[in-house]
């Protein structure tokens, strides 16, 4: 079973999603280097490798498996070149604007959420982000009114099905 | 009100009262709220046909809970998880002074807010992974006893009992006739109970 969407705390927009991101993509490839010198210091060179030549080799268990097929699977994820498709699917002088973008890299999976002129624009929504390249589908969740006089009085939420990688 | 050895502090609101909300120990510290089910209405909603926009679902979902309960939705904050393709939802609602008043007041304080849940929601999101197609959820609490019952995997009902520490009836009678007005085969559900009086239910 699937968990709940159901929180109390109000809801504050992400203002800076592009900063966010940067800030996620630095840490990923922080976390790269720290793990490939670990990694370069521990394995024993070469050299000694016939000492350990009798010993079978040890596979890796499962769950170490899939935690490391987790951490490729997050670092390869096209944060940047997603975020662009995005921007430029929505982009300057639309009738929709971008606030918030999660991933669930595990479920192949992108919520986002934002704002919009009017319903219309808000209903087109899902058939012009079906078009960008690695979507397979997108689904709107919701979308609510909020006060009559915003430049952008439509706020929504859809989600995006990404296409597996061949 | 717990600080544990997490960076995110707890505060509980129970029938009894809240925790003192205390400061936090630095400005934008993360705090999550959450609420007894003594103290909150969960409901089933049936998914309607024809439904176009998140604000007809609120309205769809206060008129209900109107119908339902008897009380002012206006004095309540409602929620609801419309997962797609299913035909029932899960509903709940929280008094707003727990959902707003109290939220506004912590982070006036400088908590920042991670999440105001009930208890049955946080307990079943860290449980829902091993729960099978037809499943009884039960947090059996000091306060109260919320059944929750799925079958084929879509939520059929939920109920808030008394405690098992004081109910006259067994957790077994209870949800016997739970599932008997939800119209679902006692039978074949596999009941899950955590919280503190889970034994009771043994």
């Amino acid at each position: 079973m699937k968990p709940l969407a159901v929180d109390f705390a109000p809801q504050r927009p992400w203002p800076d999603v592009r900063h966010r991101l940067r800030w996620f993509a630095g840490g990923a490839s922080a976390l790269l280097v720290v793990v490939s010198s670990a990694v370069w210091l521990l394995v024993p060179p070469a050299e000694a490798g016939h000492m350990a030549a009798n010993a079978a080799p040890r596979l890796p268990a499962a769950d170490e498996a899939q935690a490391a097929d987790a951490a490729v699977r997050a670092l390869n994820f096209p944060w940047l070149s997603g975020l662009d498709a995005l921007e430029g699917a929505f982009g300057p002088g639309g009738d929709a604007v971008l606030l918030r973008v999660e991933a669930d890299v595990r479920r192949s999976i992108v919520r986002i959420s934002g704002e919009a002129r009017d319903a219309a624009a808000v209903q087109g929504l899902p058939s012009r982000l079906r078009t960008l390249p690695g979507v397979a589908e997108a689904t709107l969740l919701g979308q609510e009114a909020q006060d009559a006089g915003a430049a952008w009085p439509v706020r929504f939420s859809l989600e995006l099905h990404l296409k597996d990688p061949a | 009100m717990s600080l544990f050895n997490t960076k995110t502090a707890e505060m509980r609101i129970s029938r009894n009262g809240a925790d003192p909300l205390v400061d936090p120990p630095h400005a934008g510290a993360m705090l999550d709220i959450l609420v007894s089910d003594a103290l909150v209405r969960y409901w089933i909603l049936e998914r309607p046909a024809g439904l176009a926009s998140a604000a007809e679902l609120d309205l769809y979902a206060a008129d209900r809970f109107a119908e339902v309960f008897g009380d002012d939705p206006a004095a309540w904050v409602l929620r609801v998880d419309p997962l797609p393709r299913a035909d029932r939802w899960l509903a709940c609602a929280v008094p707003a002074i727990f959902a707003v008043d109290v939220a506004r007041a912590a982070e006036a304080k400088g908590w920042r807010l991670r999440s105001v849940q009930p208890r049955f929601v946080r307990e079943y999101n860290r449980h829902c992974r091993e729960l099978g197609s037809d499943a009884a959820f039960c947090v059996a609490s000091s306060e109260s006893t919320t059944i929750g019952l799925i079958s084929d995997g879509s939520w059929r009902g939920i109920r808030v009992h008394p405690p098992l520490a004081y109910a006259a009836t067994s957790f077994g009678a209870l949800l016997r006739r739970d599932c008997r007005q939800a119209g679902v085969a006692f039978d074949v559900m596999q009941p899950t109970v955590v919280g503190s009086l889970r034994a009771a239910a043994r």
